[in-house]
C-alpha cells in the first residue's frame, strides 16, 4: 500500500508539474505580448521626432525642436525608447550621431553607463563599456582603460572594442599593454581596435616594434600594415629580421600591404629556402604586392618549391609583377608531354610535389577568367 | 495450483522488471533534468550578453578568420542552386563555398553550371587528408572565381567528399553543411564567435539543428517559422528541442560535447588535418570526428574547447513519413554503435578525463542501450495489462495473481519523461521564443505528449535494429578498423564493407544527426 501510495503521489506531482509548466508558458506569452504592445504604444508617437533628428545634416530648427521633444519625454517612454536610440547610434555618423549622444547625455544614459562600469555584475560592466563605445565619447576613455584590466575576460574584450570605437589614439599604449600579463585579451580584437585608432598612435606602434614581448611586436607590425602607416617602413624592414618568426611574418605582410619598395632585399632574403615556411609564404605574397619585376627570378624559382604553400604563394604573386611575371608563369606552365589525356588539356588533382607547372597553370587560368577570356568549355559540356 | 504459482512468479517478475525500467528511466530523465538546468544557465548567460556580442565588429574586421564552407552533394539537383546561393549570401567577413559533387548521377552539376556560369580550371589540390574518390575536375564561376569552387569527384561517400573539401579549402576554418541545411544570414557569425573569443583553445563549434517542417522557406532562408501541422514532424520538433538543443548545450557546458552535427559544424582546418580527416568507414562520420578530436587532443594533453552554439540559426527538414524516419533512426543508432565500439578504449579510461569517465559511459548506458530498456518496458507493460485482464475475466474459477506495481511504475516513468518534454518547451519559450502563434503552442504540447506515447517506443524498435545491424554484419572487421586509431584513411584500415554513406540511402538528406538521446 505504501509503495502504491508513493507511486500515486509521484504521478500526481508529475501531473501538477505538467499543468504548472503549461500555465507558465501561457502566462509568459501573454505578459511579453502586453509588454511589446505597451512599448510600441509609448514609442510610436516619438518616432517622427527621432527620424527628423537622424535626417539632420546640421542641427536645424526642426532637429533642435525634435531634440527638445525627446529630451522631455516621461521616464516610462524614455525607457522604451532608449534601446532604439542606442542602436541607432551605432549606425549613424556626424551630426546625427552627435545629436543622439547629446540626447543620451541629457537623459543621464551616459552617466549611467559610466556608473555601470563600476558594478559588481560583469554583464552590467560589459553593457556600460559597450554603451560608452557606441557613444564614441572621449570622456569614457579613462573608464574603459581601467576596464582593460578587469578581472572578467568578457569585460576586458568589450572594453577593447569600445576603445576602438571611440578612436582616441591616447588609448594605444594601454591596448598594447593589455596583451601582456595575467589578464589578457584576444589579440585580434586589440589589433582591430588599434587600427581604428589610426592615424595617431603610429609612433607608439613603431616603438612597440622593439617591445620585449613577441606578441606586442607582432601586433604592432600587423597594425602598422593594416593602418597604412608608411612612416613605419624602416622599423618594419628591421622587424623582418626579428628573432621571432611570428613577428617576421607579420612584418613581411605589413611591408607588402604598404608596398614599401625599399623592403625588396629583405623580402627576397625572407623567401630563401632556409627560412621558415610561414615567412616564405608571407614574403612571396608581399613581393607580389611590391610589384617590382626584379623579384621575378626568385619567385620563379619558388614555383618549384616542395612546400605547396610557398609554390602557390609564389604563383599567385607573379601576375602582379606585370609582363615579366606573367611571362615567367607562361614559361613555367609549358604543356607537359604526352602523359596528359589528349582530350583535355586541364589538370586534375595533383601531388603536392609535382612542380611549379600546375601552380602556374592554375594562376594563369584564373587570370584569364578575370580578364574575361573564358576557356573553351566544349570538353566540359561533353563530360557533363 | 501450478497455474497460480506460475502466475504469481510472472507477476513478481513483471513487478521487478517494471521497477528496474522505472529506475533506469528515472536515471535517464534526471540526467536530462541536469543537462536542462545546465543549458538554462547557458541560455541565460547568452541572452544577457547579446547586446555586446560584437557581431558587427567581427563582420567588419579584416582579421576575422575566414571560413571555407564545405557542401557535399550527391544527387541534389532539386535544391542545390538555392542552397549554394544561400551559403554565398551568409553575412561574414570572408568566406568561400566549396561544393563537392560526389559522383552525382542526376543534373546536380548541370544545374550549378548553368546557375553560376561555371568554367573548368586547373587546380592544385593539397593532399593534407587522405581521400578515396578521385577528383575529376574543378570549376569556378567565370566572373567571380574566388567565392565558389565546385569539385567533381568519383563517388566515395559523404565523409570522403568532406575530406576532399578539406583539401580544397583555402581558409583556416572549415564549415561543414548539408545540401539541405538552411542557415540564417548571421549563422556563421554566431558559430564563429567562440573562435574569436577564445582563439587559443577553441578547435570546433557546432550549431543547433532545428526542424523546419511546416515553415515558410524562401530562397534558402526560413522566413516564417511554424510548428508543422503534421504530427510526426511536430513530435520531432519537440524531440530536437529537448535532445539536441538542451542536451548538447548541457554537455557543452560540461566541456564534454561529443556530437557536432555535420549539418552545421565549424572546425579548425589544421586540427581536422592533424587527426587525419573524416572516417569514411563509419556512418556517423561527424560525431566520430568530434570524438576523435577529443581523443587526440586529450592524448596530447592539449588545452582545448569544443563549443556548442545554441542560438537557433540552422534548420533542416525532418522525415515526414514513418518509413523514412525508421531508416534514419536505424542508421543513426548503427552509427552510434560503431563509433562507441571503435573508441571503446576511451570507456572509463581516466587518461581521457571527463570524456572517458563521464561522456562515453553515459552515451553507452543512456543512449546506446536505451532502446533495449525501452522495449523491455513496453513488453512488461503489455504483459501486466494482459495478466490483469485475464485474472479479472477468470474471476472465481481460477484466482490469478496480477502484478501490483508494474503499470504504476511504467506510468510514472512516462509521466516523468513527459514533464521533461514540457520543461524543454518552457526553456524554449523563455530563451529563444521562436514559435509565436498560439496554434504552435497547441501543436507543441501534443507533440510532447506523443513523443512519450508511441513515438519513442517506435524509434526504440528501429534503434534496436540499428544495433543488430552492427552485431550481425560487421563484428569481424572491427578489429582492423580500430587498429590504427587515428589513421582514418590508412589503407590497411579499409574493411571490405564500405557503407555508401551518401548514395543509396534515401534518408541521407536527413542524416545530419547521428546520435540522439534515449
Amino acid at each position: 500500500v505504501t509503495v502504491t501510495g508513493a507511486l500515486l503521489t509521484a504521478l500526481l506531482t508529475c501531473a501538477l508539474l505538467l499543468l504548472a509548466f503549461a500555465t507558465l508558458i501561457v502566462v509568459k506569452r501573454l505578459l511579453s505580448r502586453r509588454a511589446e504592445r505597451r512599448a510600441l504604444a509609448l514609442t510610436a508617437p516619438l518616432r517622427p521626432a527621432l527620424f527628423s533628428l537622424l535626417g539632420a545634416d546640421l542641427l536645424d530648427d526642426e532637429a533642435t525642436e525634435a531634440l527638445e521633444v525627446l529630451a522631455a519625454v516621461d521616464a516610462a517612454s524614455w525607457r522604451a525608447l532608449e534601446p532604439t536610440v542606442v542602436s541607432l547610434l551605432t549606425k549613424v555618423r556626424g551630426d546625427a550621431a552627435e545629436a543622439l549622444t547629446g540626447l543620451l547625455a541629457r537623459r543621464g544614459t551616459l552617466a549611467r553607463a559610466l556608473e555601470d562600469c563600476t558594478r559588481r555584475d560583469p554583464v552590467r560592466r560589459c553593457r556600460g563599456a559597450e554603451l560608452l563605445g557606441a557613444t564614441r565619447a572621449r570622456d569614457g576613455v579613462p573608464t574603459l582603460v581601467r576596464l582593460l584590466a578587469d578581472r572578467d575576460p568578457e569585460v576586458r574584450a568589450v572594453a577593447v572594442r569600445a576603445l576602438g570605437a571611440v578612436g582616441d589614439p591616447a588609448a594605444a599604449p594601454h591596448l598594447l599593454g593589455a596583451l601582456a600579463g595575467d589578464r589578457t585579451v584576444p589579440p585580434r580584437l586589440v589589433a582591430v581596435a588599434l587600427v581604428r585608432l589610426c592615424p595617431g598612435p603610429e609612433e607608439v606602434l613603431v616603438s612597440a616594434l622593439s617591445d620585449s614581448s613577441e606578441l606586442v611586436r607582432g601586433m604592432a607590425a600587423e597594425v602598422l600594415g593594416l593602418a597604412g602607416a608608411v612612416t613605419a617602413r624602416t622599423g618594419l624592414v628591421e622587424a623582418v629580421s626579428d628573432p621571432a618568426v611570428e613577428v617576421r611574418v607579420r612584418a613581411a605582410r605589413a611591408l607588402g600591404r604598404l608596398g614599401v619598395p625599399s623592403a625588396l632585399p629583405v623580402l627576397l632574403d625572407a623567401l630563401a629556402p632556409e627560412q621558415p615556411t610561414a615567412l616564405r609564404v608571407a614574403a612571396a605574397a608581399a613581393l607580389g604586392q611590391l610589384g617590382s619585376p626584379s623579384a621575378v627570378p626568385t619567385l620563379r624559382a619558388a614555383l618549384d618549391d616542395p612546400a605547396t604553400e610557398v609554390a602557390r604563394a609564389a604563383a599567385s604573386a607573379l601576375p602582379a609583377l606585370a609582363a615579366p611575371g606573367i611571362a615567367a608563369l607562361r614559361e613555367a606552365a609549358v604543356p607537359l608531354p604526352a602523359l596528359r589525356p589528349p582530350r583535355r588539356g586541364l589538370l586534375r588533382a595533383l601531388d603536392a610535389d609535382s612542380g611549379g607547372a600546375e601552380h602556374a597553370r592554375e594562376v594563369l587560368a584564373l587570370l584569364d577568367l578575370r580578364a574575361g577570356r573564358f576557356p573553351d568549355d566544349a570538353g566540359v559540356q561533353e563530360a557533363a | 495450483m501450478t497455474l497460480e504459482r506460475l502466475a504469481d512468479g510472472l507477476a513478481t517478475w513483471l513487478d521487478v522488471s517494471g521497477a528496474a525500467v522505472l529506475t533506469y528511466f528515472i536515471l535517464v530523465n534526471t540526467s536530462y533534468l541536469l543537462l536542462l538546468v545546465l543549458a538554462t544557465v547557458e541560455f541565460v548567460r547568452h541572452a544577457r550578453r547579446h547586446d555586446f556580442a560584437g557581431y558587427d565588429d567581427a563582420l567588419a574586421s579584416p582579421l576575422t578568420l575566414p571560413v571555407s564552407v564545405l557542401l557535399p552533394a550527391h544527387d541534389e539537383e532539386a535544391g542545390i542552386v538555392e542552397s549554394v546561393q544561400a551559403m554565398l549570401g551568409l553575412r561574414y567577413a570572408e568566406l568561400e563555398v566549396v561544393v563537392i559533387d560526389d559522383g552525382s548521377t542526376d543534373g546536380t552539376f548541370a544545374a550549378l553550371q548553368a546557375a553560376f556560369d561555371l568554367v573548368e580550371v586547373p587546380r592544385v589540390i593539397a593532399t593534407d587528408v587522405p581521400t578515396r574518390g578521385r577528383v575529376l575536375s574543378v570549376h569556378v564561376p567565370a566572373r567571380s572565381a574566388d567565392a565558389l569552387v565546385v569539385v567533381r569527384k568519383e563517388n566515395g561517400g559523404k565523409a570522403d567528399a568532406l575530406n576532399t573539401g578539406v583539401n580544397v579549402a583555402r581558409y583556416p576554418l572549415v564549415c561543414t553543411v548539408d545540401a539541405d541545411s538552411l542557415l540564417d544570414p548571421d549563422a556563421l557569425l554566431r558559430v564563429a564567435k567562440p573562435f574569436a573569443d577564445d582563439p587559443d583553445r577553441v578547435v570546433a563549434t557546432g550549431g543547433v539543428i532545428r526542424a523546419v517542417n511546416g515553415s515558410t522557406v524562401r530562397a534558402g532562408r526560413v522566413v516564417d517559422l511554424r510548428m508543422p501541422r503534421q504530427r510526426l514532424a511536430a513530435v520531432q520538433v519537440v524531440e530536437y528541442l529537448r535532445a539536441f538543443l538542451l542536451g548538447r548545450s548541457g554537455w557543452s557546458r560540461l566541456g564534454a560535447l561529443l556530437v557536432i552535427s555535420g549539418a552545421f559544424g565549424l572546425f579548425r582546418r589544421d586540427v581536422v588535418v592533424e587527426v587525419g580527416g573524416l572516417d569514411s568507414d563509419v556512418i556517423g562520420e561527424d560525431a566520430e570526428l568530434v570524438l576523435r578530436i577529443h581523443r587526440h587532443l586529450r592524448e596530447q594533453r592539449r588545452d582545448y574547447r569544443i563549443v556548442f552554439v545554441a542560438e537557433p540559426v540552422s534548420w533542416t527538414e525532418v522525415p515526414a513519413t514513418r518509413a523514412v524516419l525508421a531508416r534514419q533512426r536505424r542508421r543513426w543508432h548503427r552509427g552510434l554503435t560503431e563509433i562507441l565500439w571503435k573508441h571503446r578504449a576511451l570507456l572509463l579510461n581516466p587518461r581521457y578525463g571527463r570524456i572517458g569517465l563521464v561522456a562515453v559511459p553515459y552515451f553507452l548506458v543512456f543512449e546506446l542501450l536505451a532502446p533495449v530498456v525501452e522495449l523491455i518496458g513496453v513488453v512488461v507493460l503489455a504483459a501486466s495489462l494482459l495478466l490483469e485482464a485475464v485474472s479479472r475475466l477468470a474471476g472465481e474459477h481460477v484466482v490469478l495473481v496480477s502484478p501490483r506495481y508494474a503499470v504504476l511504475f511504467l506510468g510514472l516513468a512516462y509521466a516523468y519523461a513527459f514533464v521533461l518534454s514540457l520543461a524543454a518547451l518552457v526553456v524554449e519559450e523563455f530563451s529563444w521564443h521562436r514559435y509565436s502563434r498560439w496554434r504552435d503552442l497547441g501543436s507543441a504540447l501534443i507533440g510532447a505528449l506523443l513523443e512519450n506515447v508511441g513515438y519513442r517506443q517506435a524509434t526504440a524498435w528501429w534503434r534496436l535494429q540499428g544495433i543488430l545491424d552492427v552485431v550481425r554484419r560487421t563484428t569481424p572487421t572491427w578489429g582492423t578498423m580500430t587498429r590504427s586509431g587515428f589513421q582514418a584513411a590508412d589503407p590497411v584500415a579499409v574493411p571490405a564493407r564500405v557503407p555508401a554513406a551518401l548514395p543509396a540511402e534515401p534518408d541521407a538528406t536527413a542524416g545530419g544527426e547521428p546520435l540522439r538521446r534515449a
